[in-house]
């Protein structure tokens, strides 16, 4: 197995290998939820408790989980932890357990989570599995933001509703978008975000191209003059 | 469950298909060695716990080629004296079925008794938060009264002492509100029923002797955010059932003549508009010579 330090553990998740929009995981809540910031915010944080405490039990158990049954245990562990995060929503934030609905419960097949524990919490130390959760959890955590913050001010003309910190942005004569609070917003920003990133990237590769392309000019110019 | 490894493990590749060769983990190189490897859990040998080997029967090969882990660092036999991947796999014999049994097992004991005590927590708060929504909605729709009594439907007949061994959980109920001065100022009633997506939840006030409608409040909806939603979010709608005569009838806002028995539905949602009248129109139907009848039994306990 390679090794990795643990500011590579952190950081892969963050962005370079980001679940959502990277790697594509998750999608459900990343489409369903994301029509508020307070939803994303909410949603992301109950992915990261069950991350995080699905990933400390998965390493920590990992040399007494037969590999047979690996997944059925895994998939145990993180329903218990999704369990617990569904009654404790409920009983502490009502009103958002109200808007997230089933959409806590559907955490349990967030395949986001499973991958973790399958290519990273069965296999390293305790605190490496926890700083790869963390990771994820964060890189989880900004996609869901970026694509909350984006519907919400177009499909609401607000931001933070819901919280006592609420923002009318456009003021009472905005007409509100409100296909970008519905579904079919979801995939469109979601597309919108990754063309972006694709876009990127495809930059990057095209700067990478031409550098290589200068090299070997340079390097066939020396080889002619020598 | 492959799909999941491989999706990982190809992430690197998608991230940018010209790094494989230059910066990435190694994906494309190691592909080949990886193919003898067999498993992310082999690979290596040596970090962390003791490899768990899977026996070669279970495996297809070439689902993990891409696991970026599995670097060129760990080509097979490169490992020298240490427990590499290959050894490892064939001297862990398959784990037996008790072992398999004893796992699963003790998993899901643990979890379940983990859960009760979160149950245990979770629920006084949840019931008290419920009650709280109920007292809350039963004050709105009654415009506030100074107190409510719940009258169960036992039988057919409205009363608010329930016979022995009756569960009152059973029980459909109304909540009559009273006044400072005792006397009875309409009833609160829950009602359910389709709405556009879902079933709508609402709870509503009602004076039998006048005859109106007091005060709606959906309590819960999956309207479409947006559109169907107004139902709960448009106040000037909401307020239309303030004092409307029953049985209300809905219609365009153009087309309202002024009488008291009219509501303007909202556009846009016209749908779920029409399903707030209908479940108390047909609740009202429902109740309304019952609560017309009803004799309140002096001034009721406080709620």
């Amino acid at each position: 197995m390679r090794e990795t330090t643990a500011h590579q553990d952190f950081f892969r998740g963050v962005w370079k290998e980001n679940p959502v929009l990277v790697q594509l995981l998750g999608l459900c809540p990343a489409l369903a939820v994301t029509n508020t910031v307070l939803n994303s915010l909410a949603m992301a944080g109950a992915t990261l408790f069950v991350l995080l405490g699905s990933s400390l039990f998965v390493s920590l158990l990992k040399s007494l989980i037969p590999n047979e049954v690996r997944i059925s245990t895994y998939i145990l562990i993180i329903a218990t932890f999704v369990t617990i995060v569904d009654m404790a929503l409920h009983a502490l934030a009502p009103a958002v357990y109200g808007e997230l609905g089933a959409f806590i419960a559907l955490i349990v097949v967030n395949c986001m989570i499973l991958g973790r524990q399958e290519a990273f919490a069965s296999k390293r130390p305790v605190g490496r599995a926890l700083l790869d959760a963390l990771g994820s959890g964060a890189g989880f955590t900004i996609a869901l933001l970026m694509m909350g913050t984006f519907r919400e001010i177009l499909g609401s003309g607000t931001l933070l509703q819901g919280t006592p910190w609420v923002f009318n942005l456009f003021g009472p004569n905005y007409e509100p978008w409100v296909i970008m609070i519905s579904p079919p917003g979801g995939f469109f920003t979601l597309g919108f975000i990754l063309l972006f990133m694709g876009w990127r990237e495809e930059k990057k590769a095209k700067k990478r191209e031409i550098r290589h392309w200068a090299h070997s000019l340079q390097a066939t110019a020396r080889k002619e003059a020598a | 469950m492959s799909d999941e490894i491989r999706k990982d493990g190809a992430t690197p590749g998608t991230g940018g298909q010209e790094e494989g060769a230059v910066g990435m983990p190694g994906a494309g190189s190691a592909a080949p060695k990886d193919e003898d490897l067999f498993t992310p859990q082999g690979g290596g040998g040596g970090t962390g716990a003791a490899p768990l080997g899977r026996p070669p029967s279970e495996r297809s090969g070439p689902q993990t080629v891409t696991l970026p882990q599995v670097g060129p660092e760990a080509p097979e036999g490169a490992v020298g004296g240490g427990p590499g991947a290959g050894a490892v796999m064939e001297k862990t014999p398959e784990a037996s079925s008790f072992r398999l049994l004893m796992t699963l097992g003790l998993a899901g004991a643990m979890a379940g008794i983990l859960l009760v005590f979160v149950y245990l927590w979770s629920q006084p708060l949840i019931e008290a938060e419920n009650a709280r929504v109920l007292q809350v909605a039963v004050t709105e729709v009654l415009h506030g009264p100074d107190h409510f009594e719940s009258v169960f439907l036992v039988d057919g007949e409205l009363m608010t002492q329930v016979p022995e061994g009756v569960d009152t959980l059973d029980l459909d109920k109304v909540f009559l509100g009273y006044d400072m001065a005792g006397a009875p100022v309409g009833f609160a009633m829950a009602a359910e029923g389709f709405g556009f997506q879902d079933i709508i939840g609402l709870i509503f006030g009602y004076d039998p002797q006048t005859r109106e409608v007091l005060g709606m409040k959906v309590l819960r909806h999956l309207e479409t955010p947006g559109l169907g939603d107004k139902i709960v979010k448009d106040l000037a709608f909401v307020g239309e059932f303030n004092g409307v005569s029953a049985p209300i009838l809905g219609v365009k806002p153009d087309r309202n003549t002024g009488d008291p028995a009219q509501v303007d539905m909202i556009t846009g949602a016209t749908i779920s508009s029409k399903a707030v009248i209908k479940i108390i129109n047909e609740r009202i139907a429902q109740m309304a010579d019952l609560l017309a009848a009803y004799e309140p039994a002096g001034g009721g306990e406080d709620q």
